[in-house]
């Protein structure tokens, strides 16, 4: 557990330190709690939010950790992305960001996944598309009873993602929800033929800069296969203060 | 530009669904009737009054026929198979799903074209199996889709699963089964066989949908904590080989007709390994 603490207070500390010279910077805390077939009867998690913006460039870090199954992966995923934006007319915005994504999911197999995503953002609508590695990997623990030879790692072939979002009000507005159609989330990126639907409302506190929020998601499995049954379905809320 | 933008994807969503096979049952596109949680319920009553199978065989070798995507109308490469299968000294023949394109009236072809085989076929549901309300069939003539058999040899029992993930995922409940089975039972056997027709991994580009990734990694850390063998997949159509761990993950190439790379697969079970060999027809 130390591993992962340490890094994240050390970038706690980093991003506090740096938010009075910086432009911008919001922090942000939430909680999941959600349920699969994998995941029973619920998971539940908690975790952290931060953007630390620079001139037009954006770096986020986000850290769950896991408290239903806390003794065995106490730490559930950490993801980062690192951004520039690109003002390319009034109310459209591009930007372009690289990421990774590093999820101990099991005791025994870790997921990795990084890329590169374009965000084309309108007034209502918003596109995200990009490519995706993933690969898994065996962990040491497991070492000791295996032969060394072993193949640790498997990857799966490089993949794409995407997210169709449409905001009902705009982007302006106290209050907004949106609608999404996707194959990746903050800590799940799913093979592309394998979408999920999600909503997002939120709400941000008149003459302050706190923002209440709240995302549904709906997961089904077999979509190409047109076979498609339930997966499963998550629910996450949390607070986001900016410092401006 | 928001109604241009609404129009442009209502033109993909129109393009995508009229450029699909005819062979495809669009019913189970947004939520299909058949439910997984459902068909693991029904083949557990089924096993209730069909007990697991058990071969013997008076040697230590052996050899198993495997095949998938026979898609039966098309008879051809599967009357291939048959002779294969009825000629040759395998134990058995385990079809990894999509055996029939999910009509009534390929379940009945295929159900009369297995008449004259007198050793056992264990089936695996697959995706086109459950196509146009398929799984009333394929529960009436080939009965469970969760289910294990067992080869016992003079020195050594070995154990074959074969699941049902035709939509895509396994299901809570069946996941417990396979869970609860392997952890009481895996260390009275000797090799470990999973067959299942959707495939768990994505090594090459496909368009097929694999089991969602929290259902993926779950399984891989299941298959290596018990020493899984194989898991031996369909659905892909085309032979892959991977291995991670332990575990080798293979797709079996499909055997229907027409198909230029059809063929099936032998799985060679001796005393020190247990192998695989593609076999192109």
């Amino acid at each position: 557990m130390n591993k992962f603490l340490i890094p994240l207070i050390i970038v706690l500390l980093i991003s506090v330190a740096s938010s009075t010279s910086l432009a911008q910077i919001s922090f942000g805390t939430y909680s999941t709690i959600g349920t699969n077939p994998i995941e029973k009867p619920v998971f539940v998690s908690t975790g952290i939010n931060s953007t630390i913006g620079y001139k037009s460039f954006i770096f986020n870090y986000k850290f769950d950790l896991n408290l239903t199954s806390r003794k065995t992966i106490p730490f559930n995923a950490i993801t980062t992305l690192l951004g520039y934006q690109l003002q390319i007319n009034e109310g459209a915005l591009l930007e372009p960001s690289i990421y990774y994504l590093f999820k101990p999911s099991t005791e025994l197999v870790s997921e990795h996944d990084f890329g590169l995503i374009v965000t084309y953002k309108l007034n209502k609508w918003e596109f995200n598309l990009g490519n995706n590695f993933k690969f898994f990997q065996l962990k040491r623990i497991v070492a000791e009873n295996d032969d060394p030879s072993d193949q640790r790692t498997i990857s799966e072939r490089p993949g794409f993602i995407y997210k169709l979002k449409y905001q009902f009000l705009k982007s302006s507005s106290n209050f907004n929800f949106n609608i999404c159609v996707t194959n990746y989330d903050w800590f799940i990126i799913e093979q592309e033929i394998n979408p999920f639907v999600g909503s997002n409302i939120k709400y941000n506190f008149i003459d302050t800069n706190i923002q209440l929020f709240g995302d549904i998601y709906y997961q089904a499995a077999g979509f190409n296969n047109i076979r498609v049954n339930y997966f499963g379905f998550y629910i996450r809320t949390g607070l986001k203060w900016t410092i401006k | 530009m928001d109604n241009k933008i609404a129009l442009f994807l209502s033109l993909i969503t129109i393009v995508l669904f009229t450029s699909c096979d005819h062979d495809v049952d669009f019913s189970g596109f947004i939520r299909s009737t058949d439910r997984v949680e459902k068909r693991f319920e029904q083949s557990i009553q089924w096993n209730m009054n069909h007990p697991f199978q058990t071969i013997t065989t008076d040697i230590d070798e052996y050899s198993i026929l495997v095949a998938a995507d026979s898609h039966i109308g098309g008879m051809d490469n599967f009357s291939s198979l048959k002779q294969v299968y009825i000629n040759n000294n395998f134990l058995s023949l385990v079809l990894v799903g999509d055996i029939v394109s999910g009509r009534e009236e390929d379940y009945l072809i295929y159900q009369d074209s297995i008449a004259e085989i007198t050793k056992p076929i264990f089936p695996v549901v697959g995706n086109h199996d459950l196509y146009f309300d398929g799984w009333k069939n394929f529960y009436k003539i080939m009965g469970s889709s969760t289910y294990y058999f067992i080869i016992e040899t003079p020195i050594a029992k070995d154990i074959y699963i074969c699941l049902d993930n035709g939509c895509g995922t396994y299901g809570e409940s069946q996941i417990k089964w396979l869970k609860d089975l392997l952890k009481s039972s895996r260390d009275e056997y000797r090799y470990c066989t999973i067959f299942s027709h959707v495939n768990i991994l994505r090594t090459r580009r496909t368009t097929s949908a694999s089991p969602m990734t929290e259902e993926v990694v779950f399984l891989l850390d299941l298959f290596n904590r018990y020493k899984i063998n194989y898991i031996i997949n369909g659905h892909d159509h085309l032979q892959n080989e991977e291995t991670f761990g332990d575990t080798k993950y293979i797709i079996v190439d499909a055997i229907l007709d027409n198909y230029d790379c059809a063929g099936y697969t032998i799985l060679n079970v001796n005393k020190s390994n247990i192998t695989h060999e593609f076999v192109r027809l």
